[in-house]
């Protein structure tokens, strides 16, 4: 059996290549949970008191959305791109 | 043949009744806008369980100074990508080369948790939010990411109204804790790190006098 250390050193690179891809995707599926509890924590504040349009209350929630957005357009270009 | 109506005939009873202005006491409403940290008679403010004849007297959130810390350290955050990177460049040193979509997927992953980190910061002081009515105070609080706190006292349960302002920066930007104790339980209601604490004890002394 031929080993040359190019190849080993190619294997081991694919190697620690995948196990990043696979740890980057299950902190980015955590971080988009954690991102989803903050878009409803905000809406249910939003229930419990009720502030005008121009206290920046809809600013918020719109990015809160955009946030959420943004982070699963992450985790899909980690698993399309990586 | 009798006239029935006539704009000469005298009315017995005045149709027009007194505004009401006249006897009330006009209040003027100031609008509340993102930095809004104190504010006396709010415009649009109301709250969920609030009473058809319950008015905000005060809105209160914490000071904004109190801002200042998270502001600090997420600048300093935004910077570290460029302080390794400058740091690795300038003295030649590499620990491991990753290849390039896995860095910008790293560096957008970090910039992301500094604004979510950013965010967090801003939903939780934004939602701190105090409310003095003719009724009673309600303390809304934005714990941490998974606890809401709303909590609410009657003025007629209230005993007795005390302010603190400790340190440096309170007294210098002029903040600092309201605390409510009520008679009943012996419970302490606490409004934390508001703007102007003398004149929001001042305020709600007035309304516990007007209950008394």
């Amino acid at each position: 059996m031929n080993l040359d250390p190019s190849t080993i050193i190619t294997g081991f690179t694919n190697g620690a290549v995948a196990y990043i891809k696979i740890a980057l995707l299950i902190l980015l599926g955590l971080y988009a949970v954690f991102t989803l509890m903050l878009s409803v924590k905000i809406r249910s504040l939003n229930r419990t008191v009720f502030l005008p349009a121009e206290s920046g209350e809809v600013v918020l929630r719109i990015f809160a959305i955009l946030y959420l957005l943004a982070v699963l357009s992450l985790f899909i270009a980690t698993i399309v791109i990586v | 043949m009798p006239d029935i109506f006539s704009e000469s005939q005298p009315n017995p009873t005045p149709a027009v009744t007194q505004p009401a202005a006249s006897t009330a006491v006009q209040t003027t409403l100031h609008p509340v806008h993102i930095f809004t940290t104190y504010c006396k008679n709010p415009k649009g403010v109301s709250f969920a369980e609030q009473a058809d004849d319950e008015t905000i007297i005060l809105f209160l959130r914490r000071d904004f100074i109190t801002n200042v810390p998270w502001i600090a350290a997420t600048i300093a955050l935004a910077f570290i990508p460029y302080l390794i990177r400058f740091i690795f460049v300038s003295t030649n040193f590499s620990l491991f080369t990753l290849p390039d979509n896995i860095s910008f997927v790293l560096v957008s992953f970090y910039y992301l948790i500094v604004v979510g980190f950013v965010f967090a910061n801003l939903v939780s002081w934004f939602y701190n939010i105090g409310l003095v009515t003719n009724k009673r105070g309600v303390d809304i609080d934005f714990l941490d990411l998974a606890t809401i706190n709303v909590a609410t006292a009657s003025l007629p349960d209230i005993k007795d109204v005390e302010y603190t302002q400790a340190g440096f920066f309170q007294s210098l930007f002029d903040y600092g804790d309201v605390r409510l104790r009520i008679e009943a339980t012996g419970e302490v209601f606490t409004f934390e790190k508001v703007p102007r604490p003398t004149e929001v004890s001042g305020v709600i002394s007035n309304l516990i006098g007007g209950h008394g």
